[in-house]
């Protein structure tokens, strides 16, 4: 896979291309804004990694300047930067993942290797299903670019529904799925969290089938 | 301790010192309205006989030519009973009385023996007229009473407007106290101003200065902190994935050491951000979207699973700076995977109460004491302190608890929710 490494750092840009190298990837490397963006421009990569305190400014400008261009490429943010506000902004921005240095080099690399997939059309955890995308990975759903925010109930009950897509599943294989929150489960409750589903997704993604359970086609 | 001063209101002291000036000043105004009231009393009197002692000449001159002279008696007493007033009338060249007062020398006024006395000759027959002082003292004290008595009542009137005056000035100074009273203790916006009497503005520029240099130096303070986060992530990552690369056989424990030196750094600069104040911050934080960040990265880099029940919430808006509650989260979050056992359960309820429980071994106990270390733990003992000054800068109180098994602290975050 061809992935860009945007690190000022030049010991840590090397070591990082070198495992990357070793592992069977082409590394481009950038150090600047100005010269990630060049490269974004004029090539195709699987990955970028992305580091945020450049010389010439932060990579949450280069990023959300590729997402207003439509650009898709998974971005891995690769920062010293640890506070959460950083990662909850670098994620707003388009980011499909952030570490935190110092990191695993063989952890890197597993991530790169699950976004890139994903980014090249290899989504084993993405799914397009009755007009939404799901991220199964990151439990997120999204209808029309828009995320549409599940509870962890919510989540559990329609990723049962979506590992058995195209099956029906009964009331009491639905039921499991709650278990994990409550050891004691209220008799209608398949039955209000299909109804919040309902309207969260909504019409068409979950079918009755009366007597036998629930199902999405 | 020193044991505590009984609280004084500028409103009482200054309203007693007002109104003990204004006492003062009224009471030696009385002194000198006495002192004058006496004086033009007694020139008043003095005339009263020098006009009596004429009309009682003219008297005795009509009386020579009329009735004749034995027709007037020679000695009168005004009001005799009393002792008050006399007159006495006596021949020029005959014995006068020696008493109520001596016999005089001269015409005129004269002082004898506790009366006020004016001699005046006419047609040879002496006329004396006296008055007792005592008398005019009480005429003079009778007067002045009457002064004091219709006084007091303005006295009480002059208490209560001395005590509404005082107030009203003084409400300034209330109304800027309540509003540094008032005010949070991460707040250091300047404060205003305006409208404040001249008097009071040193005081509140001296104040806004004292902020200013509080928030500079909180600014660089987490600034410096932020740098020496970045500055010291930077060369640990670069030293990782060289030690990495390199393969040798030393390098695993070179690189554990690596990391335990990285999780103390990120210990130390998390109490820095603590102490710096990061918990008394305000700003809008969506709990649901710190928590599962946090709940996945201590997940996945401890390898111990962690179960998040959202309590069917997709948001809770908290006044809470959003670092200060990852931080939070994730001591608590880590202290539960290093001294517990098995999967960490964090249960989010409807009303904003988050618990985070897993199951301990018998004798475990929360220990919030900084660097007191625990036989078993590599830590420092930094991160339920850390949590603990964090939860009280935001205004939480966590219950721990250790019951059947399981640990358990709770946060409540009810006092937060906007």
């Amino acid at each position: 896979m061809r992935l860009l490494l945007v690190e000022d750092t030049p010991d840590l840009a090397r070591a990082v291309q070198e495992f990357l190298r070793g592992e069977g990837h082409a590394v481009d490397h950038a150090a600047t804004l100005d010269e990630a963006g060049a490269a974004m421009a004029v090539a195709e990569y699987a990955c970028v990694i992305l580091d945020l305190g450049l010389p010439d400014g932060s990579g949450l400008t280069l990023l959300r300047n590729r997402r207003g261009a439509g650009d898709r490429t998974p971005v891995l943010i690769a920062t010293a930067r640890d506070q959460i506000s950083d990662r909850i902004a670098g994620l707003d921005a388009g980011a499909d993942d952030y570490v935190v240095k110092p990191f695993d080099l063989r952890e890197l690399s597993a991530r790169i290797r699950a976004h890139a997939r994903r980014g090249q059309g290899a989504p084993a955890n993405r799914l397009a299903v009755a007009g939404l995308e799901v991220d199964r990975a990151g439990a997120k759903v999204w209808r029309a670019g828009e995320e549409l925010r599940l509870t962890a109930r919510e989540w559990s009950l329609f990723e049962a529904l979506l590992g058995a897509r195209g099956r029906i599943l009964s009331k009491p294989a639905l039921e499991e799925a709650l278990y994990a929150f409550d050891d004691t489960i209220e008799g209608n409750a398949v039955e209000v969290y299909v109804s919040r589903l309902r309207q969260k997704l909504g019409p068409g993604v979950i079918e009755t089938r009366r007597g036998l359970g629930y199902m999405i086609a | 301790m020193s044991a505590s001063r009984p609280r004084w209101s500028l409103v009482g002291r200054l309203t007693r010192h007002v109104l003990a000036t204004v006492a003062a000043g009224w009471i030696a105004t009385m002194g000198l309205a006495l002192w004058a009231l006496t004086h033009e009393m007694n020139e008043m009197f003095d005339e009263e006989m020098e006009k009596v002692a004429e009309v009682t000449a003219l008297l005795l001159d009509s009386a020579e030519h009329g009735h004749g002279r034995d027709a007037i008696p020679r000695a009168l007493g005004l009001s005799p009973d009393d002792g008050e007033q006399m007159m006495r009338i006596y021949p020029e060249h005959g014995t006068p009385p020696l008493a109520p007062w001596p016999a005089m020398a001269e015409d005129g006024f004269a002082e004898a023996e506790g009366w006020r006395v004016y001699r005046q000759t006419a047609d040879e027959a002496v006329i004396e007229i006296g008055h007792s002082r005592a008398w005019r003292r009480e005429e003079v004290l009778e007067a002045g009473s009457a002064f004091v008595v219709l006084l007091l009542p303005l006295l009480a009137l002059v208490v209560l407007l001395a005590r509404r005056v005082v107030l009203g000035a003084l409400r300034p100074v209330g109304a800027f106290a309540d509003q540094v009273g008032a005010r949070r203790p991460d707040d250091l916006s300047a404060l205003p101003d305006a409208g404040l009497p001249r008097e009071m503005q040193p005081l509140a520029q001296a104040l806004n200065l004292y902020l200013d240099r509080i928030a500079a130096l909180r600014v660089a303070e987490r600034h410096f902190v932020a740098n020496a986060a970045h500055e010291l992530r930077t060369p640990l990552a670069t030293a990782r994935a060289q030690l990495e690369l390199g393969g040798s056989a030393a390098a695993p424990a070179a690189i554990a050491t690596l990391d335990t030196l990285t999780q103390r750094v990120e210990r130390l600069l998390q109490l820095a951000r603590t102490e710096a104040g990061l918990g008394q911050h305000r700003g809008e934080t969506d709990l649901l979207r710190v928590l599962p960040l946090i709940v996945e990265e201590v997940a996945r880099q401890t390898g111990v699973k962690a179960r998040l029940d959202d309590g069917d919430l997709t948001a809770l808006p908290l006044r809470a700076d959003a670092d200060a509650l990852a931080i939070l989260l994730r001591n608590l979050l880590e202290n539960a995977v290093q001294h517990g056992t098995g999967e960490v359960r964090l249960r989010l309820e409807p009303a904003g109460v988050l618990s985070i429980s897993n199951a301990v071994a018998e004798g475990a106990a929360f220990r919030p004491a900084p660097f007191e270390r625990r036989e078993g733990s590599g830590g420092m003992g930094l991160g339920l302190f850390i949590a603990e000054t964090l939860a009280r800068d935001l205004g939480l109180v966590p219950e721990w608890r250790i019951e059947a098994g399981r640990a358990t602290v709770r946060l409540d975050f009810a006092a937060l929710r906007p």
